[in-house]
């Protein structure tokens, strides 16, 4: 009878201690899916960040502002067909330094200049090319200047440059690894390029980042 | 005391009702209600209205989260001339007294600036005024501005497209199933700007009243770059004037003169009447018929075989084919290339052509050499691509289509045809009035056309339209460059020509050689289409840049070489 009666109060006690503890399991899921709901949350709100920091990089450098430093600034050309290489022992064959002249007869600028007219040039750069030996044998025969260099020289600029500007092809001639002859605007851009890869540049843009680092903090 | 009990009676049954309603409805909720948070971490990331990507997934429209400041005139607390002298200061657009007016209407509500960036936001908030208010709002916006304008379109206050593909795919990037996906579309990003760039300055440099150009795959219709210039920024259309809204690409319709001649010739081919190339036709004298008189405009009196024609662009000869063709079969041909429909394309407020009432002898004549009849730039893109491709007709569109899913087409002439008409498209280019158009490496073929601009009264003589359409390269062609130039003037470096072959032929040199590569096709000065068998047919011709291959041949040599 006794023992009967604590049946019902053992039973009382079982679900005392163990209700608890099922509350207890169920409360921590919902902690933890919380939580995971809160990960998640910060995710989508990340990727919204990078969407919007996207969206802004694309804007301010849209193609329109790429072009004019491409063009302006970089001075860069269009790809001309001697620049693609069928297979690798084209690569392996290729000789640089002749093509370079021939290269340039091409050169589509990014931001048109001048004559935009690059048939034209190549006419006329063909037709040079045809009187070239007589104008290079010319120019050795003026200069005391080894004569295979000047002839190499000659080739890679216009003949009407040669003309204008015979000293500054022999100056030019001892290093003929170098574009021969270059305008002002073209030196000028050359040393703009210097200028902005100059080797403590990116020491400079480093001090740059720490000292805003520092602000921040 | 019975009364007393019933009523007591009433009370608890009456509380034991509310509860059990109140404990139903917690029931229903617990067991069918929608978490709310669930959907909104998704909803986050999708947003209002679809992004539009370019072919390679750059993105062209996006609906980004905007800063819009407003202001409540009767909630303002301060000085309203004060604050209108201040906004001016921090907001310039307005003057102090168009702000005052502003502050002192009895509107409820006025926006001040739509789409403000963070700094002027703060800038506006430092002025303390409660009066004015600051929200996030979701707002279209273009990177790259300006660019592919036309194409695009843009949205109305309320977030609808008005015009362009923002238009034609509203439902699309609109509905919440499907606007978390950006849609792509046939442009290239690169491409487009390549097009617009060289557009805008033969534009300026020949004081055009306006250009037009469209690169179009031959294979598919895919347009891979479309312009119209001028053209507006759909960012700030308030700003924008609304004739430049104006597509001419689609919405226009020109003469197009002499670019219609490779067509007359691709029938004429097609049909048997030029059964040879040899084939010879009357070009000594003009044409007299009816009223009218046909003449070349670099007459070369004398009898002109096909190639000739196509090359000295004569008027007289191609006239004569289209009179041996007669009325039924050009215009059947016509038909075939939909001149007589709106163009093809997902664009809205297409122009319909100027289709000829009646098919008299002399409109058989005239409209094979482009003049009585009159259609969209677009609608000439894609009979070239048509004539080039193989000779099967594919509408254009903006869409991107993935490989290998190209529309089936119609059929408008036979394969032999279009390989007839890829050499004569060379020939043109390389011997002809197209020469400037020749890109090194890159095989161009297309075909001239100069014509004159209808007014009261007549043709102008002094306005003209400069068409060139090229297709490219010619070995194997991959897309159609169309370039038009309405009304240039002929510069010094064009010798005062204001014709085709000296003002939109080199736009077209410098976008192919400027987008070619990147579009996939390797330029090669060893490659070409094979023209040995139509060359001896042109009589005192000369390939007009001989410069291909002839500097390259010559024996340079390299410095050090032998040291």
């Amino acid at each position: 009878m006794a023992i009967k009666a604590l049946n019902g109060l053992g039973w009382y006690a079982a679900g005392l201690i163990v209700a608890p503890g099922c509350y207890l399991v169920s409360s921590m899921v919902a902690a933890e899916r919380t939580h995971v709901e809160a990960v998640e949350r910060a995710i989508a709100t990340a990727r919204k960040d990078i969407r919007q920091l996207e969206t802004e990089f694309d804007t301010r450098a849209n193609l329109a502002q790429l072009e004019r430093w491409n063009g302006e600034v970089m001075r860069y050309t269009a790809p001309t067909p001697h620049q693609f290489l069928a297979s690798d022992s084209a690569l392996t064959s290729l000789r640089a330094l002749e093509t370079e002249g021939v290269a340039e007869r091409y050169a589509a600028m990014v931001v048109p200049e001048g004559v935009p007219d690059a048939v034209a040039e190549a006419a006329q750069t063909a037709s040079a090319a045809a009187a070239v030996p007589a104008v290079a044998e010319k120019v050795a025969a003026n200069k005391v200047v080894a004569g295979k260099v000047a002839a190499a020289v000659v080739v890679k600029t216009a003949p009407a440059a040669v003309a204008s500007k015979p000293q500054l092809t022999a100056a030019v001639a001892p290093k003929p690894a170098k574009p021969a002859v270059k305008t002002q605007r073209e030196e000028a851009v050359a040393m703009l390029d210097r200028s902005l890869l100059k080797d403590s540049s990116f020491g400079d843009l480093m001090k740059g980042v720490r000292a805003e680092a520092r602000r921040a903090r | 005391m019975a009364v007393a009990h019933v009523r007591l009676m009433i009370l608890a049954l009456l509380f034991a009702a509310a509860v059990s309603v109140i404990v139903g409805r917690l029931v229903l909720l617990a067991l069918f209600a929608e978490p709310a948070a669930a959907t909104s971490v998704n909803a986050m990331l999708v947003p209002l209205r679809g992004d539009l990507v370019d072919r390679n997934g750059a993105p062209l429209a996006r609906t980004i989260d905007a800063w819009s400041i407003g202001v409540r005139p009767d909630k303002v607390i301060g000085d309203k001339s004060e604050l209108a002298r201040l906004l001016a200061a921090t907001l310039p657009g307005k003057s102090a007294t168009d702000y005052a007016k502003l502050l002192n209407s009895d509107s409820r509500f006025t926006y001040l600036q739509r789409r403000a960036v963070p700094e002027l936001v703060a800038a506006v908030h430092a002025l303390g005024e409660p009066g004015i208010e600051f929200a996030r709002e979701p707002q279209r916006l273009y990177p790259q501005a300006n660019l592919g304008a036309h194409v695009l379109g843009y949205l109305d206050f309320d977030g609808k497209g008005v015009t362009g593909m923002e238009l034609a795919l509203n439902r699309q990037l609109t509905d919440p199933a499907m606007r978390g996906k950006p849609v792509a579309l046939s442009i290239d990003l690169r491409a487009q700007a390549a097009l617009e760039s060289e557009l805008g300055a033969a534009m300026t440099s020949f004081t055009a009243k306006g250009a037009a150009g469209i690169i179009l795959d031959v294979a598919s219709g895919e347009v891979v770059a479309m312009a119209s210039l001028p053209t507006f920024n759909p960012n700030n259309i308030k700003g924008s004037n609304p004739e430049h809204f104006r597509n001419n690409m689609t919405q226009s319709v020109y003469e197009l003169g002499s670019t219609f001649k490779p067509l007359t010739m691709a029938f004429a081919i097609e049909s048997g009447v030029a059964s040879s190339m040899a084939k010879r036709y009357d070009a000594t004298a003009p044409l007299q018929v009816g009223g009218f008189r046909i003449r070349d405009d670099h007459a070369q009196k004398r009898w002109l075989n096909i190639p000739e024609t196509l090359v000295h662009s004569s008027n007289i000869a191609t006239a004569r084919i289209a009179d041996e063709l007669g009325k039924d079969r050009m215009e059947s041909m016509f038909r075939k290339l939909g001149f007589d429909t709106r163009p093809d394309i997902e664009l809205g407020g297409k122009a319909a052509p100027l289709w000829p009432k009646y098919w008299a002898r002399t409109t058989v004549m005239t409209t094979a050499y482009g003049h009585g009849i009159a259609v969209t730039p677009l609608h000439l893109a894609s009979a070239y691509a048509a004539m080039v491709n193989g000779g099967v007709w594919r509408p254009a569109t903006l869409r991107r289509i993935e490989p290998g899913k190209a529309p089936q087409g119609r059929r408008v002439v036979s394969e032999a045809t279009s390989a007839r008409m890829r050499q004569l498209l060379r020939l043109v280019v390389t011997h002809g009035t197209g020469s400037k158009a020749d890109a090194p490496g890159y095989r161009v073929g297309g075909k001239t056309g100069t014509a004159e601009v209808p007014g009261a009264g007549g043709y102008k003589r002094n306005q003209n339209v400069s068409t060139f359409a090229a297709a490219f390269p010619m070995d194997a062609p991959r897309y159609v460059v169309l370039v038009m130039l309405d009304s240039p003037v002929g510069n010094a470096q064009t010798h005062g020509f204001s014709t085709a072959g000296w003002t939109a032929a080199p736009v077209v040199n410098r976008v192919i050689m400027r987008t070619g590569a990147m579009l996939g096709v390797v330029p090669d000065e060893t490659r070409d289409v094979d023209v040995a068998d139509v060359t001896p047919l042109l009589w005192k011709a000369e390939p007009k840049n001989k410069a291909k291959g002839a500097a390259a041949a010559t024996p340079i040599v390299a410095p050090g070489a032998d040291e």
